[in-house]
């Protein structure tokens, strides 16, 4: 990744490892239809939509549902900016913890 | 290291591999469908050939098929992406443009060159199977570049859409 990186800061909300796919997936794009997601990763709609509250509600996702010309209305997900920093800065405290720069003894590397 | 922290890297290695398996996913799912490149490669066969024909009997068949066939290269992803989603960088956008100017070169090339009357329709035939598969592959093969970098992680979040 070339943009510039946050800083490390290990996120619980997102380490839980379902939501860590969610966000590990809507992070290579810029908005994904629900229906993608749930091909990509194999999750049962009913888990999705829960981990998708829980992250919509921290803000660190949008939703959206959109009309189509025929059939339902589909829901697309975003990654809100707020979102994406967290996401940045989990991945880069974990690859500091891969490389054993940081214990969960350094209180202010952890949050939520 | 201690076994607390070693407890804790091994956590966050499996993570960080959950996050690369989770993008490749991703990537995988959003890649353009087979379909719109097979529609693009067919016209493309079609084209050169008809081309090299020429005359009054094919008239204006070869701009309407490729037109035909760029235009379902365009609808058939935009179609694609408005269901699905599509993953694609700024560096993806700049490559689609460069990965179809060779296959507008190998035309130009093989229409600069006609065969003798003698040599028809086989010729013709025999461009058009050659020039379908090799425009597919072609197609294919940029997909799946694409894939592998976005998988990778070898992207800039900034410049996805």
């Amino acid at each position: 990744m070339t943009s510039d990186q946050p800083a490390a800061r290990f996120d619980e909300l997102i380490h839980f490892p379902t939501r860590l796919r969610i966000m590990a997936s809507l992070a290579a794009a810029t908005e994904v239809e629900f229906g993608a997601i749930e091909e990509a990763l194999g999750i049962s709609t009913s888990l999705l939509s829960k981990q998708l509250t829980v992250l919509a509600e921290a803000g660190y996702l949008q939703r959206e549902a959109r009309r189509q010309p025929i059939g339902r209305p589909r829901t697309w997900l975003r990654l809100t900016g707020s979102g994406r920093r967290a996401y940045l800065g989990h991945v880069e405290a974990l690859r500091e913890l891969t490389a054993g720069v940081v214990t969960s003894d350094d209180p202010d590397r952890f949050s939520r | 290291m201690n076994p607390d922290e070693s407890a804790e890297a091994n956590e966050a290695t499996e993570s960080l591999e959950t996050i690369a398996e989770s993008r490749a996913a991703m990537a995988r799912t959003g890649r353009r469908p087979a379909w719109v490149d097979a529609g693009l490669a067919v016209a493309m066969g079609l084209f050169v050939p008809l081309t090299l024909v020429g005359g009054e009997a094919v008239g204006v068949a070869p701009v309407g098929v490729l037109i035909a066939g760029i235009a379902w290269f365009v609808l058939g992803e935009r179609f694609y992406a408005t269901r699905h989603g599509q993953l694609m960088d700024a560096r993806a956008r700049g490559a689609r443009l460069g990965h179809l100017l060779p296959l507008a070169l190998g035309a130009l090339l093989v229409a600069l060159f006609p065969p003798p009357q003698s040599w028809q329709p086989w010729y013709a035939v025999l461009v058009a199977v050659a020039f379908g598969a090799g425009c597919f592959a072609w197609l294919r093969w940029s997909v799946g570049y694409h894939v592998r970098r976005l998988a990778a992680g070898d992207y800039d979040p900034a410049s996805l859409r």
